[in-house]
């Protein structure tokens, strides 16, 4: 059933794009979609997904619909569906739906689901033709984390100031609270790859945990609570042409609660190869409070076909229960250049440290991990090739060294290994 | 007022091709009181950043392909038609807005 749906609005989409221009409007409605299928795989470590035997878990597929109400008014609606690994399956949600009140330039308001404005292109990662990289960098753009980080549901107050020949100064107020999938990486890992998973071990009555441990499954009665959450980005246009800073902050308070099964896996002492493991399955209740502040900075320089662009950004954490702090860190810089209407290159460096405070992830080791789960250092480059105006196809390689971005989940069996690489193909159709 | 609307977004199309490899002049209808417009001005109203002038609601209108089209977001948007179309393509996509309405010829 899934697949039917993802390759009926393929076909659906393959057959406005060639039936037609971009994009249809009935009565007044507009409506446009886009449709991405990718394939993943890498020399080591299983990264979003089973990527090692090759996975094609990842594609996007959205179709909007948009009217203005009135002069000033608009409403839209943005269905969307991806997969990618664990995350997503196909399932069907509501990507955005607003509306839209334009007053004056400098306020503005929108009321719903509205996509978040953290760094220069969260609100875009999940349209995959409006760059020139298949993955955006993961110091900044974390894929566990984009099901929550994604959009929320409450209103914005937005506009630009024209400071005339010093530019001008966008800004972005959000506030409002997030529907979360509790079974998103994002919320599964913290017990299975960070430092606090032991503590909450502690806790729970068991002691050190020899091998490897998985996070099952989350039952029903789990859920997610995300109490409030506020962004704010501001975003400088420099009086020279293509030129912008930015800032975005977000913060957050998020509760965790109810039970889920816990399964342990132990290397098994009779088998010296120690690919065989024993599990012993736990069920363990859980409440835990998260405080959540988050930071990026960004520069982006737009020069006729090239654009540079570098983003720092800072998350700190706090867990409530065990009264722990942690302080997440990463940065990129990148470079494309258009070559001509057809071909674009790209290139990036990314950094990610999973703990600010021991950035060659030292003090893990003591915790029986490896040191290079404590940092990813991501060095990609990509081709983009655009048939024609709506169809486009790109391939990437990711040269990587260390694995802080890798889900346990998808690599209990095979221990993770510090250098690998990673191969990205991906095609992506509009109208 | 819907005519004075009207007539500015005409102006567009005032775009006279016999002198696009040197400058372009913007026509706006003679019946409208606008006497002048900022460059910024148009630049602002095709990235969806200005609505109102004078208490005036502006609906863009665009060509969609060609060298009228090229030509004109080149000089007053700062952006080529590839980068203009990307453009368009993030304002719908991630819900911050509706493009302007294009239309085949003048």
């Amino acid at each position: 059933m899934r697949n039917k749906f993802k390759y009926l609005t393929i076909t659906v989409s393959l057959l406005f794009v060639f039936c037609s221009g971009f994009g249809q409007e009935y009565f007044g409605i507009g409506i446009n979609g886009f449709a991405s299928q990718g394939y993943l795989r890498s020399t080591e470590n299983n990264y979003l997904g089973k990527s090692k035997d090759g996975s094609f878990e990842f594609n996007e597929v959205g179709i909007n619909f948009q009217k203005n109400l009135t002069e000033n008014l608009r409403v839209g609606l943005q269905l969307f569906a991806r997969d990618l690994g664990s995350q997503g399956n196909d399932e069907v949600i509501i990507d955005w739906a607003l509306l839209d009140y334009k007053w004056r330039s400098f306020l503005n308001v929108r009321v719903g689901k509205i996509k978040l404005p953290i760094g220069l292109y969260n609100e875009e990662r999940d349209i995959d033709l409006l760059r020139t990289s298949i993955l955006l960098p993961q110091s900044v753009y974390n894929e566990p984390q984009r099901e929550v980080l994604s959009a929320l549901e409450g209103m914005s107050l937005y506009g630009s100031f024209d400071m005339k020949k010093f530019g001008s100064i966008d800004y972005n107020i959000l506030v409002g609270s997030i529907s979360t999938n509790p079974e998103a990486p994002f919320i599964k890992d913290p017990y299975l790859s960070n430092v606090d998973s032991a503590a909450s071990l502690a806790t729970s009555g068991l002691s050190a945990v020899p091998g490897f441990v998985d996070v099952n499954s989350l039952t029903g009665n789990s859920k997610v609570d995300v109490n409030h959450l506020i962004v704010l980005q501001l975003v400088y246009n420099t009086p020279l042409e293509g030129f912008k800073i930015g800032g975005s902050y977000y913060e957050t308070d998020l509760e965790f609660s109810g039970d889920f099964a816990l399964v342990t896996n132990f290397t098994n002492p009779a088998d010296p190869s120690g690919t065989s493991i024993i599990s012993s399955i736990s069920k363990i209740s859980f409440f835990n409070e998260i405080t959540l502040r988050s930071g990026v900075v960004s520069m982006e320089y737009i020069w006729k076909d090239l654009t540079l662009s570098a983003e720092a950004m800072l998350q700190a954490w706090w867990v409530e229960n065990i009264r722990r702090d942690n302080e997440v860190a990463g940065f990129y810089l990148s470079a494309s250049y258009q070559f001509n209407d057809k071909f674009a290159f790209g290139a990036y460096y990314s950094v990610l440290y999973e703990d600010l405070g021991n950035k060659d992830g030292s003090n893990l080791v003591a915790l029986g991990r490896n040191d290079f789960e404590g940092f990813q250092k991501d060095f990609a480059i990509t081709g983009r090739y655009d048939v024609n105006e709506y169809l486009v196809i790109k391939a990437e390689v990711h040269i990587i060294n260390g694995t802080a971005d890798v889900s346990y989940v998808d690599n209990l069996v095979n221990p993770l290994k510090e250098d690998w690489v990673l191969f990205a193909l991906k095609t992506t159709i509009s109208f | 007022m819907i005519n004075e609307i009207t007539y500015l977004c005409i102006f567009i199309f005032g775009l006279s091709p016999s002198i696009l490899s040197q400058e372009l002049i913007l026509i706006i209808h003679k019946d409208s009181r606008f006497k002048s417009i900022a460059t910024k001005d148009i630049k602002y109203i095709f990235l969806g950043k200005l609505k109102k002038i004078k208490d005036l609601n502006i609906i863009p209108i665009t060509l969609k392909i060609g060298k009228v089209h090229d030509i004109f977001f080149d000089k007053f948007i700062k952006k080529n038609a590839r980068q203009f179309s990307r453009f368009l393509k993030k304002l719908l996509f991630t819900g911050r807005g509706k493009p302007p309405k294009s239309y085949k010829s003048k």
